[in-house]
């Protein structure tokens, strides 16, 4: 197992800012997934995240929700998911981390699934719908495997919050860039940057932003501040409602702008 | 049992995106400070007397109580300004939201009785309000979507996932999520992350406290059997906190059945459910294998809800209370049972309550039976027509 805090380290000590892209499992499909994970590869991603589609995802705005409801609307299955990626793992170099509603995972039981995770090579696991005081319950499963369980700081949180978050949280910290859901957003929030002070003054675990962030621009002046920069809901936008002939030329072109203006 | 750690034996907690967690932590805080501040309490019972009229009355049944062949008291929850027992939980969280400083209330509503209610404090308080009620439920509860704009809130339609309390539930949550410095989400049933469970059971549990002195005065001891209706929990944990000691008490749970127990058509999270983690509760609730959630069914939107309250799993577990299931016909025979006999029009809810002891065969001569008669039935009229005219037919 590829441990997600040497993985990190080493895009820091690299110079680098990390460009983390968020896919849903297998939207829209099966293999236009697997396109899009190679396209990230070679399009500069640092780390991929794969997120888990969930029927009731509370903290994800339209375009995520489009997309969950999407594969499940055909039929996905975890099961399905984990033998393609069985198959699929040698394709990829670059660095993979999870991300699921707790419900799916904890049906398919967190032993096992973090066997699959262990088996693959996958270094991390994130749980939007689990706050830092729950982590305890499942961390042994993952612990024992080296699979980092990554935990969120969001503009909502205060001190004592955040040095809670930054001591547990392993391999980076999900700063959440934004109040609200997942989405396109223009305008980062102002409170941003006086939590992103706080915690690099408690901590110097990466530190990636996510939620909201949607063009390069953005991007460029979010990661002046952090170490790395996750984006989902804006790639999902290019392929939402041209599922079966969207580009991926670009996607690949969007990721490389983002990749240039870090 | 559950009070500082916001648990229920191994049930509840809070399983929320990091945003909400300092917004529930404050609340929590609040909640157990004003729980014990004296005025806090006598600004709540001032609107509880002088604006709901309680306490509601507790009426003997009698005519029913022959056809029933037991002795049937209906608590009068359906007597509430806004129809349903919904508006006493609303009156404690709007009163707690004022204290938080808060200008504008969220909230998810069903058949609308909770959204009605919500409109109602944030009327009476001066605060801003938007309700988020699915699109199926905005075409079967018309008349309670008109009474929501009339008071002054702004109701949005929710067309995702099942179109019902579960998705608007859903973005009540985002909308939450996204504007918590200044909104209160007003959580309507004893469900989501903790504090709410607890919250809203207190709030509640002047239903129980009333029965209790009731029927003491009426029959001079505590009855056999207390019945209610579970969608999320809120008015049966109301009724049987108070009891919860009293283990000669039998205390019944109504869920809906729907098109039957053994159809995928219903709402029976407790007697059907699989232990998961739903909007913020490690609770039972309806899933497939992929840890999905399912769509419940009911003819009554108030129960139709596939998660259900932490306590009441905790409660079921441990004995204490006794689940049981009954389906849309029996529900729709209750309702015209108790409109017949009592010249009381029931919420379908309530009805499922009132059916259960339609078809219990096991009581004994003179016992007695408390049904939370929790909501009327006006904005169930139609749908009692519709089916009418369907058997007709048939």
């Amino acid at each position: 197992m590829q441990r997600l805090e040497a993985i990190t380290e080493g895009i820091r000590q690299r110079g680098k800012k990390a460009l983390i892209p968020f896919f849903t499992a297998f939207y829209p499909t099966e293999r236009d997934f697997a396109e899009l994970l190679i396209a990230a590869q070679q399009s500069g991603a640092d780390l991929v995240e794969i997120g888990l589609p969930f029927s009731d995802p509370i903290a994800d705005g339209k375009f995520i929700q489009h997309s969950s409801a999407w594969v499940l609307e055909k039929d996905f299955k975890l099961s399905g998911f984990i033998s393609f990626f069985k198959e699929f793992r040698k394709n990829l170099t670059v660095p993979v981390v999870i991300m699921s509603y707790l419900n799916p995972v904890y049906r398919y039981g967190f032993d096992r699934f973090a066997d699959f995770m262990e088996e693959e090579n996958i270094s991390g696991i994130l749980f939007p719908d689990l706050p830092v005081e729950e982590t305890r319950f499942l961390r042994n499963y993952f612990k024992k495997r080296n699979i980092a369980v990554i935990n969120m700081i969001a503009p909502s949180t205060d001190g004592k919050r955040i040095k809670l978050i930054a001591k547990n949280s392993e391999g980076f910290i999900y700063m959440v860039s934004a109040f609200g859901v997942t989405g396109v957003r223009n305008k980062i929030a102002p409170e941003l940057r006086e939590t992103i002070d706080r915690v690099k003054s408690i901590t110097d675990k990466p530190l990636y932003a996510g939620f909201g962030i949607s063009t390069p621009p953005q991007a460029a002046q979010i990661a002046r501040d952090v170490d790395g920069v996750i984006v989902g809901s804006a790639i999902i936008k290019i392929i939402m409602g041209r599922e079966k002939n969207f580009s991926i030329k670009e996607v690949i072109e969007f990721l490389k702008a983002m990749r240039g203006a870090l | 049992m559950g009070l500082s750690s916001g648990k229920f034996g191994k049930f509840g907690s809070r399983f929320v995106p990091e945003t909400l967690m300092g917004p529930l932590i404050e609340l929590e805080r609040e909640f157990y400070v004003a729980r014990r501040d004296p005025a806090f309490r006598k600004e709540f019972d001032y609107y509880l007397k002088n604006y709901c009229g309680r306490p509601t009355p507790l009426f003997y049944a009698e005519n029913l109580s022959q056809v029933y062949k037991v002795k049937l008291y209906l608590k009068r929850e359906d007597l509430n300004p806004t129809g349903a027992h919904k508006i006493t939980n609303c009156l404690g969280q709007a009163l707690l939201a004022k204290r938080l400083g808060k200008k504008r209330l969220i909230a998810e509503t069903g058949a609308g009785q909770h959204g009605i209610a919500v409109a109602t404090v944030a009327a009476l308080f001066g605060l801003e309000c938007t309700i988020y009620m699915g699109e199926a439920d905005m075409k079967r509860q018309a008349l309670n979507l008109s009474k929501m704009r009339l008071l002054g809130a702004e109701v949005i339609k929710v067309t995702s996932g099942s179109k019902t309390l579960k998705d608007a539930t859903n973005e009540a949550m985002r909308d939450w999520v996204t504007n918590v410095r200044t909104s209160h989400y007003l959580l309507g049933s004893a469900v989501g992350p903790h504090p709410y469970p607890l919250m809203v059971r207190e709030f509640q549990s002047v239903i129980g406290k009333e029965v209790k002195k009731q029927i003491k005065k009426k029959e001079g001891r505590l009855p056999d059997y207390l019945v209610a209706c579970i969608g999320g929990g809120s008015n049966s944990i109301g009724l049987f906190h108070s009891f919860l000691k009293e283990n000669g008490v039998k205390k019944i749970g109504v869920e809906a059945a729907g098109k039957g127990q053994n159809t995928s058509f219903h709402a029976l999270s407790l007697l059907k459910g699989k232990l998961g983690i739903f909007h913020g509760a490690y609770t039972y609730v309806l899933q497939n294998e992929e840890g999905q959630i399912l769509d419940s069914y009911s003819i009554s939107a108030g129960l139709d809800y596939p998660g259900v309250g932490p306590e009441l799993v905790y409660l079921m577990k441990a004995g204490k209370i006794l689940v049981e299931g009954v389906d849309d016909q029996l529900a729709l025979e209750a309702f015209n049972d108790l409109a017949r006999w009592e010249g009381i029009i029931p919420s379908l809810e309530s009805s499922h309550a009132v059916a259960w002891v339609k078809k219990f065969e096991g009581f004994k001569k003179g016992e007695i039976v408390i049904v939370n008669l929790s909501g009327r039935g006006d904005k169930d009229i139609a749908i009692n027509e519709v089916k009418r005219c369907k058997d007709l037919k048939q």
